[in-house]
């Protein structure tokens, strides 16, 4: 239970450590694992806001007259396509094609890019666009990680939460539009992005600033019912909507075909790093797909855990816990691409798959992607 | 945290009560607030045998999944059955409605060998 002497602490440790969280080690820091009870900041999140520290993301700046064309060769979504004060979920891969980051791109303006990526991540990504990046003229590389704060409100009171405090329309700006003002005096870029599929902020700030403002968001959400999240609603969240997770669905040994991210390659851009091997790939087909389950017998399946489909293993659960919005186990992994979903949902309902834990077969059933999605308002 | 004096304790964080010429074990206050919210238990059947020190079952919450050590042996003669349906009980009740089994003791001396309600507190503060 004690953590490592190792870990870093976020500019908010003392924050947190004041509202009595209970701390984990993750990509190197010290975080809050949960302040109350997991499912309370999960269901503040679904249906109020929840405030996370996630400082332990990283920001990589790309600047120079040729950020785009830098950023078009390491990333493999379409950069071009993007306007100044507008982001884009992309990839970063290596030439195999396997998936050196997931990333959220922000174009500042046509020579000033930065990404926010994983904190796990954050050290190779910087080495890779230094190396691959070293011959393009006054490309300016920098990892900016140790010197902000990343503040994430999630949850659907966000806006009015926000709001509150701070100056510029937040009504104006849109998903994956980001902005810089000023709260209370602090400079902060504020894009509406997030990683819990509910409406939200994730804010840049200078460490210094932080304490400061977490402070003033709690203090302003609190007729709102907000709640301090931790790293275990932020994962379960995550989980409910099926979004991957850098180092679970997601590392160099998987590509994005295979983890079903499709949708964010271009191959219509010029070329990029991973291109050819993904081109191959699209030609020859994948090896694994990630899918997603829902138990059907008791337990829950972590990762590791074998999936089985005719008492033959056909792979492995990369992520699992129990949804607390759905009051069920659930499930992403890999399983064999000749075993993977079939159009028709209804088929897949009939197959007998299992996943084995501590030595027991479960039944499970495929489902599709989001396993949770939001009620329309009425 | 709450640590009741009519029990004894393990350094696994399991609890014994005497009751009726057999015992009833659980896991503690301080156990359940370290899983956080408990969704799964997977507990032996009636009849079956448990040894001391050895799993017996797991609980598992959002998070995590742990095991549960048998504080002493013996032969199960009671299993709670509610807490398999409603888990989350484990967090409101862990000394009472939470049981989760009551057992017939193989080796009734085994009994000395548990922390006093002293011992266990002064064992969770150093652990933390």
């Amino acid at each position: 239970m004690s953590a490592s002497k190792k870990l870093r602490k976020t500019s908010l440790f003392e924050v947190h450590k004041a509202s009595g969280a209970r701390f984990t080690g993750f990509a190197g820091f010290e975080l809050p694992a949960r302040y109350t009870e997991l499912k309370a900041e999960h269901r503040a999140v679904r249906e109020r806001a929840g405030l996370f520290d996630v400082s332990h993301m990283g920001v990589i700046s790309l600047e120079g007259d040729l950020a785009l064309q830098a950023t078009q060769l390491v990333t493999t979504n379409d950069a071009s396509k993007l306007k100044d004060g507008k982001c884009q979920y992309t990839l970063i891969c290596n030439e195999s094609g396997g998936v050196i980051d997931d990333t959220v791109l922000y174009r500042i303006n046509k020579e000033s890019y930065f990404f926010c990526v994983n904190g796990s991540s954050k050290d190779k990504v910087f080495l890779w666009f230094r190396e691959k990046l070293k011959d393009l003229k006054n490309l300016v590389v920098t990892d900016k990680s140790s010197e902000l704060a990343l503040i994430a409100l999630q949850g659907p009171l966000s806006e009015r939460i926000l709001q509150k405090i701070c100056k510029a329309d937040l009504s104006e700006l849109k998903y994956y539009s980001f902005t810089s003002t000023t709260l209370d005096g602090v400079e902060v870029i504020i894009s509406r992005t997030g990683y819990t599929g509910e409406d939200g902020f994730e804010l840049y700030l200078p460490n210094d600033s932080a304490k400061g403002v977490w402070e003033m968001i709690m203090a302003s959400g609190k007729e709102f019912g907000i709640l301090p999240a931790g790293l275990g609603a932020r994962d379960t969240l995550r989980q409910e909507m099926g979004f991957p997770l850098y180092g679970q669905e997601l590392d160099e040994e998987t590509s994005p075909l295979e983890a079903s991210l499709k949708k964010f390659v271009s191959f219509k851009k010029g070329d990029f790093f991973g291109k050819s091997a993904l081109e191959k790939e699209l030609r020859e087909g994948v090896k694994k797909r990630l899918i997603a389950i829902e138990l059907i017998d008791s337990g829950i399946a972590r990762a590791g855990a074998n999936i089985l489909e005719d008492g033959k293993v056909i792979g492995k659960v990369t992520s699992g816990t129990f949804s607390p919005t759905l009051e069920r186990a659930i499930a992403l992994g890999y399983i064999d691409n000749d075993r993977a979903s079939s159009k028709s949902p209804d088929k897949d309902k009939e197959r007998k798959i299992s996943v084995e834990i501590r030595g027991k077969t479960r039944r499970v059933v495929l489902v599709k992607r989001p396993f949770y999605k939001k009620p329309k308002a009425s | 945290m709450e640590f009741p004096d009519n029990v004894k304790y393990t350094k696994e964080h399991e609890w014994v009560r005497e009751e009726d010429g057999a015992v009833v074990i659980g896991i503690t206050d301080y156990a359940q607030d370290s899983l956080g919210d408990v969704v799964y238990v997977e507990l032996p059947e009636e009849g079956s045998t448990v040894t001391r020190e050895e799993t017996y079952g797991v609980v598992e919450s959002v998070k995590a999944v742990s095991d549960l050590y048998a504080p002493v042996s013996g032969t199960v003669l009671e299993v709670n059955e509610a807490i398999v349906d409603s888990p989350e009980v484990i967090n409101d009740e862990p000394y009472g409605e939470a049981w989760m089994l009551k057992i017939e003791l193989s080796d009734s001396s085994e009994l000395g060998d548990l922390l006093s309600v002293d011992e266990y507190k002064k064992f969770v503060e150093e652990e933390n």
